[in-house]
């Protein structure tokens, strides 16, 4: 289908972390699937310190060529939320992540299964035949597969927490099956029998609609609206079942049909912190002072890389909002231009640094330097306004774009970024 | 920069009254002479792992004084409560609320599977869920979310916002930030002064535009509250004492805020321990006192009910920095005037039958905050806790 300038903004948002004025322009939709589906992906030099790792993570994503593909990458790590502690699980649980983000739906299950990360995260490693721990059986369908109570029993969990027994890491992370420890009985799983692996029981659960039709209405809720439309779930979950969960065609059908462009679905969405960050990132070529100043600033607006709030995920939509935190968000271009004298502080992570009664305060530490040249050139061929709102700016918001005479400036786009409509996409 | 527009605050109620928050009608009706009972809850929150042994001090126990050579309290300074348990010698003016029969002691509070994270732990307590449930939500926040309420029927005097106020579709609000709150919208009073309506909808852009205007005036209105009244009491000039004084303003201004949420930091006791945790159980004692005689004062407190906890007990045995490391079970504090069981309400089990070195747990947590939200404020659970329980009788 052919897109207009304003459908070229809504697909950049959803899959992306903003349009910018080049990519609206020269758009061409194969160049839009080669950055949404990469053939290779730059190797990423991951450094070992954990606070570091996390300013990397989303560096990554202000840097990269392929924005749709690192969005991706985002939604997985929202959808297979995990708390990892040591930063070289985190780098291979990225790995997996930024491996199959656009391949098969099973290889990526299967990959984060039996990543270090997670097999500690939910006690996976301590799942031994005779004694079984189902802590990672139970996520497995009610988080990352069928949905809570969706198409399984208690006796499933019970059944699939043997299935899994005697999976392990060694000290390099890497995943391998102790023998000894593998129930390899009859399991009865959804009814059927049989001497299964956990292998095997992932297939049993894809075999299942409600995974898929659990899985379309995050892909939906992530990449379209929060509000579900029963008939374009359906539509995602056929295509994942048709496709036998080929995550590249499921992401390919979604970008094709008209309903992903339609006027309710446009800036329908409330940005995440990281989708605000990045989106700043990208459109000003931010550089930060420090490179930490990256971590702290998800410290700040509490979107953590690795550090989930808990095995459900972090927030999504009006959940990320309170009084706080929507003042803060308001209010956090002025804090990256230096154009702030309010201080902002985090509390002290007592794991990471037990005993500790010191806040963090943070007002050198969230300075980064614009590159206003490139934005200023940038904003003379789309405007910031069409970029940003995609049309649907409130009256009040157009009358403060209206009340604006002369050329761009600086106080200006304060302004624009300061609007409600800023947090949305 | 040019100097911003101050914001015009004639402007904002052209976007009409449907969004002038309930709080602001209900001042006008007189709240304090009215016999309708209001309740309101404050939670203390003691963050960092409070080593309930050092508080509430088994003090008859050969156990507890085998197991802490350096890190036990003397049995001679420990203020005896009962034939077995004593507090630490710093809360005397806590015992005092004890004799005067408004303080419920339960030992042994947890959960099952305790974890000792701090971060998972004080989730786990914040959600009010089960540990296979965790919810992204908090209990306080559900709380607002099914019973309808508006932001500032919950107030944490923070500076952020933690786990338990943040509700689906409503949070809570922090409010030890309310001048830099105002400062920041002063920063934007272009967009408040606008004359243009405000979005109307139900859409995700009308719900930030709404919330806006909700956060400006709840802002405004808690800072007048706060600077109408002034203390009645002479509260402690530490922060704990601070934080009090104001909720205790709050509550005197009539203010219809059901619930405040403050925190108390600084109980991660790994390293020499004594000082630094009998300081902060001083803090919290006098604090607390100085607060309930400054509601009795108001007549307040007969509908305030105050719960203090901490996301985990410390081991029973001390390691080997005159310190104490994460632990399990621990001490949760209930005070008010009309307790149905004011005193222990249970004792330590045997120290010699302890979980890998901890205290187990006996009581669930959420059975205290279920009773609160049916008890206390006569509301039905459902959608709040992710359990049910069957009622302690203390409250």
């Amino acid at each position: 289908m052919t897109l207009d300038d304003s459908d070229k903004i809504h697909l950049l948002n959803r899959f992306g972390f903003g349009a910018d004025a080049d990519s609206v322009i020269n758009y061409s939709a194969v160049r839009f699937q080669e950055q949404l589906f990469p053939e290779k992906t730059a190797e990423i030099k991951w450094t070992h310190d954990m606070g570091a790792l996390k300013a990397q993570s989303i560096q990554n994503m202000v840097l990269s060529e392929n924005a749709p593909y690192e969005k991706l990458v985002l939604f997985w790590h929202h959808y297979f939320a995990c708390i990892i502690d040591k930063s070289k699980h985190a780098i291979l649980f990225s790995e997996v992540i930024r491996k199959h983000a656009f391949g098969n739906f099973k290889d990526l299950l299967l990959g984060v299964s039996k990543s270090a990360a997670m097999l500690h995260f939910l006690n996976g490693k301590k799942n031994k035949a005779g004694s079984p721990n189902e802590n990672f059986a139970r996520e497995l369908c009610e988080i990352y597969t069928l949905g809570e109570g969706n198409g399984y029993s208690e006796r499933d969990v019970k059944e699939i927490a043997r299935c899994f027994t005697g999976w392990k890491y060694d000290d390099t992370g890497t995943f391998y099956l102790r023998e000894k420890q593998f129930d390899s009985g009859m399991k009865t799983v959804f009814g059927k029998s049989g001497r299964y692996t956990g292998e095997d029981v992932v297939e049993l659960i894809l075999s299942k609609p409600q995974c898929a039709n659990y899985l379309a209405e995050k892909i939906y809720t992530f990449f379209v609206n929060n509000r579900l439309s029963e008939k374009h779930v359906f539509e995602i979950r056929d295509c994942l079942m048709r496709t036998n969960y080929d995550l590249q065609e499921t992401f390919a059908y979604i970008i094709s049909v008209p309903w992903f462009y339609s006027d309710q679905n446009k800036m329908a969405l409330i940005k995440s912190p990281i989708e605000l960050i990045v989106g700043l990132g990208r459109t000003f070529r931010l550089k930060a002072a420090k490179e930490n100043n990256w971590f702290f600033v998800q410290k700040l607006l509490n979107h953590e890389f690795y550090k989930p709030k808990n095995v459900k995920g972090w927030p999504m939509g009006r959940a990320w909002i309170d009084s706080s935190s929507l003042t803060l968000r308001m209010h956090l271009p002025q804090l990256i231009f230096g154009t702030n004298d309010i201080d902002f502080e985090v509390e002290p992570d007592l794991d990471q640094s037990p005993g500790s009664n010191k806040f963090v305060y943070l007002k050198d530490r969230l300075k980064f330097k614009a590159d206003w040249n490139y934005f200023l050139d940038s904003s003379k061929k789309v405007s910031p306004e069409k970029l940003w709102f995609n049309n649907k700016a409130s009256d009040v918001a157009n009358s403060i774009i209206k009340g604006h005479k002369g050329a761009i400036s600086k106080e200006y786009v304060l302004d624009l970024l300061s609007l409600p409509e800023y947090q949305m996409h | 920069m040019d100097r911003r527009k101050f914001l015009k605050y004639s402007a904002l109620s052209s976007v009409g009254s449907a969004f002038v928050p309930n709080f602001l009608f209900g001042l006008n009706e007189k709240l304090e002479g009215s016999n309708l009972r209001k309740p309101k809850l404050v939670v203390i929150q003691l963050t960092g792992g409070n080593d309930g042994l050092n508080t509430v001090i088994p003090f008859r126990n050969d156990q507890y004084y085998r197991s802490r050579p350096t890190v036990a309290i003397p049995s001679n300074e420990i203020i005896r409560l009962d034939n077995e348990l004593g507090l630490n010698p710093k809360m005397e003016k806590f015992s005092r609320l004890f004799k005067e029969g408004y303080v419920s002691i339960i030992n042994s509070v947890g959960y099952p599977n305790q974890s000792r994270s701090h971060f998972a732990s004080m989730d786990i307590w914040h959600s009010g869920a089960d540990v296979n449930k965790q919810s992204k939500t908090g209990w306080i926040g559900n709380y607002l979310d099914v019973l309808d309420k508006k932001s500032h029927h919950a107030l944490e005097i923070n500076k952020q916002l933690s786990g338990s106020l943040k509700g689906e579709s409503i949070s809570g609000m922090a409010v030890q930030n309310v001048g830099r709150i105002q400062r920041i919208l002063h920063e934007h009073g272009d967009l408040l002064a606008q004359d243009e309506k405000f979005p109307v909808g139900e859409d995700n852009n009308s719900f930030l535009y709404q919330s806006l205007i909700d956060i400006n005036q709840s802002a405004d209105y808690i800072k007048e509250a706060h600077t109408i009244k002034t203390d009645n009491v002479d509260f402690p000039k530490t922060k704990i004492g601070e934080k009090l004084s104001t909720v205790s303003q709050l509550i005197r201004s009539g203010i219809d805020t059901e619930i405040y949420y403050l925190s108390l930091r600084g109980f991660d006791s790994h390293v020499n321990q004594r000082k630094s945790h009998d300081q902060l159980l001083d803090r919290y004692s006098s604090a607390i006192y100085h607060f309930v005689e400054s509601l009795k004062k108001s007549g307040h407190f007969k509908d305030t009910l105050i719960l203090t906890f901490s996301e985990f007990g410390r081991r029973v045995s001390e390691n080997g920095s005159k310190g104490t490391d994460h632990g399990k079970g621990n001490s949760v504090f209930i005070i008010g005037e009309h307790l149905k069981q004011p005193g222990i309400f249970n004792d330590y089990d045997d120290l010699n039958s302890l979980d890998n070195g901890d205290i187990p747990f006996k009581v669930d947590f959420k059975n205290i905050y279920s009773d609160i939200i049916s008890e206390w404020f006569e509301e039905s659970t459902k959608g709040i806790i992710s359990s049910r329980y069957k009622s302690l009788e203390i409250i």
